[in-house]
């Protein structure tokens, strides 16, 4: 047993911070939030560091890391912001799907781009209908000759507007199949013509950005379809694991960002003529906070080191998505009460870490479907 | 990094399963419990497969283990019976005391007869006013001759008539100073002349017992002050210095407890059939049982990562302090929650959990309050509470 960060892993951990505090320090982050706008040239910043090579095999240009490097990057960049992670998180998780399931010349065509910045990736599955249940997906691709042609709607689609974004699109390939044996996976650049794009407006995590895409026959060359035909929920199960770790470290980092502003807050913050974290009332729920975000740090680093090491942390990882989310979303409803008036006005940054947290329980697999997969993996059948 | 246990860690946690399937049957737990019975027997079990001797260094009997042991320890007896557990912990917690401040000669009296099961030790701090307010405490030590004269009253003392027990009681020494420098520790032998004990009646964990003890003109050898003379008014260094080991224990013990709670709810769900189906098919009964299990596992990473850091040497009291509170408040809310998922079976007393349920009720009250736990962590995160 060894639960430490490797020192490479702790340089990792530091640079990521200073990267943060010199490219995305709280004023830009609100003028970020204020302006709604998308961050290209943190994104940049993010390039040049290598973190984008950083979970991806040498051979692709990447830096040959792991599970517990990718949930270090997420958990200081949302830190200062979960909605920037679900930037890189994007990137990430949809490459490092590639890099399992794509065919080697897809994996020398796409990883590099991806690794140098060329271009990003988003991942795009829901639809107005289809949620949590995956088996209602309208959206189809029907082969024309050497390409395949789409016809739907996706919502919830993040990221889907970047510049030089390629959606990672999954759609069904056989209408009458179940959805487990129908959907296939399409890399669509989101200036393909027939895409169009409508950025929604939501209550929380402007700078990414969350998409409606209609799909009018949009053509899309053979190639770029991924893990082959009838294949996609192969490479659904396939990443699971990989964007729970993503996802759980982000939610990590949020609820660290929350105790990191209540803690100075408290410190500073005088009334009756004292801190008001020398009130027993103010200093226990801090220490709730801060021991709720320890548990959940200890998880989420436990199923990464687990992920790495190639066993199987499906349930590990479940429980570290659904307990990082959770957290996330309580301890952000804390904070808010620590700063009182100052919390709801959006001068400060606890309303967005407010706002953004709540669809941590949403997003990347509902609380409620997590649950289910842990009761079925515990032996339980939920219906 | 990695959060596996070694391979001999593996060993232990399975020959400590197979050690309590053996001796600590469930027929066995409950007719100790209906008989509010000391588990002789099983501490005797526990002391030949040396679970007593893992922590301690080998020059006085040991095994040489360290921390992550001693929490696998604590978590397997306690997926049994966390009362079961304090019968152990008592005696690991106050020889690990022993080992860190007691003198050389008194290390070399009194831990190879600890570790070979000839005496037992229970620790006593508490008092009918002095719980978290460890200031308020009025049991006094004053000297006569060569030796020590103690009178006064203790509380809430785990254990402490067990047959050939020794109580490690913290008393003052000088009642003018405060209590950080005016407490010592003594090794009291629980039938010493002037000792009166009641066993009190309390809602759980009634095998290892909690007794009120009463002491008078109870004269103790000076050998029995804990350090020697160097250790007179050095009590509150010793309980701070042990301070990580014990929480180790107690959250770990918390831990197996809360397990056991969710083995216990998870198994009577799959069987239990209500309206045509067993009841952990329905969403309401899976999720809570689901999260349950989430939260069992947060606590043991947590507990298991702090416990790591106090192997390695690392200064852990921040962590090992979250892991405690953590622990002891997720055994007590998945009790509760267990006895809503057996529902009736719940509240009857042939069923396991309403001893848990009980048992629990305990873990955030004893080795610390949450509320002094949640003091703690804030003062080391910057807060001066008041």
């Amino acid at each position: 047993m060894d639960c430490r960060f490797s020192e490479e892993q702790v340089l990792l951990r530091d640079s990521v911070k200073k990267l943060m505090a010199k490219h995305c320090p709280p004023e830009v982050m609100r003028k970020l939030d204020h302006e709604k706008s998308y961050p290209y040239a943190l994104y940049d910043a993010w390039v040049e560091a290598g973190l984008l090579a950083l979970p991806f095999a040498e051979t692709y240009g990447g830096l040959g890391g792991g599970a517990v490097d990718a949930a270090i990057v997420m958990e200081e960049i949302s830190r200062t912001s979960a909605d920037l992670s679900m930037m890189i998180g994007g990137s990430l998780f949809c490459g490092l799907n590639i890099q399992r399931k794509g065919s080697d010349e897809q994996k020398r065509h796409w990883l590099p781009k991806l690794v140098k910045g060329e271009i990003k990736m988003s991942i795009s599955m829901s639809e107005p209908d289809a949620g949590s249940d995956i088996g209602a997906m309208r959206t189809v691709a029907r082969r024309d000759g050497d390409h395949w042609v789409i016809d739907g709607q996706k919502l919830w689609a993040t990221g889907a507007g970047a510049k030089h974004n390629v959606i990672n699109v999954y759609v069904k390939t056989d209408p009458k199949a179940h959805y487990r044996q129908s959907l296939s996976l399409f890399l669509v650049d989101n200036d393909t013509p027939g895409v169009e794009l409508r950025k929604l407006d939501m209550l929380g995590r402007y700078c990414t950005g969350t998409y409606e895409i209609f799909f009018k026959e949009v053509r899309v060359p053979a190639e770029r379809l991924i893990g082959g035909e009838n294949k996609g929920w192969d490479c659904v199960m396939s990443g699971l694991q990989v964007e729970r770790v993503i996802a759980a470290a982000s939610d990590l980092g949020g609820a660290q960002g929350c105790v990191d502003l209540a803690l100075a807050y408290a410190k500073e913050r005088k009334q009756f003529g004292r801190p008001i974290g020398t009130f027993q009332a103010i200093a226990h729920m801090l220490a709730d906070m801060a021991t709720e975000v320890a548990a959940a740090r200890a998880l989420v680093y436990q199923c990464a080191s687990l992920v790495d090491r190639g066993e199987d942390a499906l349930r590990d990882i479940t429980m570290a998505k659904l307990f990082a989310s959770e957290t996330y979303a309580k301890v952000a409803n804390q904070g808010m009460q620590i700063f009182g008036g100052y919390g709801y006005n959006r001068e400060f940054d606890m309303e967005r870490h407010y706002r953004d947290a709540r669809v941590a329980t949403v997003a990347a697999g509902t609380s409620q479907i997590q649950r289910n997969l842990i009761a079925g993996l515990m032996g339980l059948k939920p219906q | 990094m990695d959060f596996g246990f070694t391979d001999e860690q593996n060993l232990l946690r399975d020959s400590v399963r197979k050690l309590m399937d053996k001796h600590a049957t469930p027929d066995y737990i409950r007719r100790l419990e209906r008989e509010q019975a000391y588990p002789y027997e099983l501490y005797d079990e526990w002391i030949k497969a040396g679970l007593l001797a893992m922590p301690f260094p080998e020059e006085y009997g040991g095994l040489g283990g360290n921390a992550v042991d001693l929490a696998i320890i604590a978590e397997e007896i306690s997926s049994r019976s966390t009362d079961l557990c304090m019968a152990l912990g008592g005696s690991m917690f106050c020889g690990l005391n022993l080992l860190r401040k007691a003198s050389e000669e008194q290390k070399r009296h009194w831990l190879p007869k600890l570790l070979s099961g000839e005496i037992r030790f229970s620790i006593s701090m508490s008092e009918p006013d002095a719980g978290s307010d460890v200031g308020a405490m009025r049991t006094a030590a004053v000297r006569e001759g060569n030796g020590w004269v103690i009178n006064g009253q203790k509380l809430w003392a785990t254990g402490a008539a067990a047959k050939n027990n020794v109580i490690n009681m913290y008393v003052k020494t000088d009642t003018k100073a405060h209590y950080r420098q005016g407490m010592s520790l003594f090794l009291i032998d629980k039938d010493t002349p002037g000792i009166e004990m009641r066993k009190l009646d309390m809602l759980g964990r009634r095998c290892t017992g909690t007794y009120e003890i009463f002491l008078k003109d109870v004269k103790v050898p000076a050998d029995r002050l804990v350090g020697g003379e160097a250790g007179l008014n050095k009590g509150f260094d010793f309980v701070l210095s042990g301070l990580q080991v014990e929480r180790v224990v107690s959250a770990a013990s918390s831990c197996g407890g809360a397990r056991a709670v969710v083995e216990i709810a998870s198994s009577y769900a799959k069987e239990r059939k209500q309206f045509g189906r067993p009841i952990g098919s329905f969403q309401a009964i899976a999720h809570m049982l689901a999260d349950m299990e989430t939260e069992a596992e947060a606590a043991r990473s947590l507990m298991y990562r702090a416990a790591w850091m106090v192997a390695s040497g690392q200064n852990a009291l921040k962590e090992i302090t979250m892991a405690k509170l953590f622990c002891a408040e997720t055994y007590a809310k998945l009790a509760n929650m267990g006895m809503q998922v057996l529902g009736g079976y719940g509240y009857n007393m042939e069923f396991d959990m309403q001893r848990h349920y009980r048992d629990a009720r305990v873990a955030t009250v004893a080795a610390g309050s949450s509320q002094i736990q949640r003091n703690l962590i804030a003062n080391l995160m910057g807060h001066k509470v008041q």
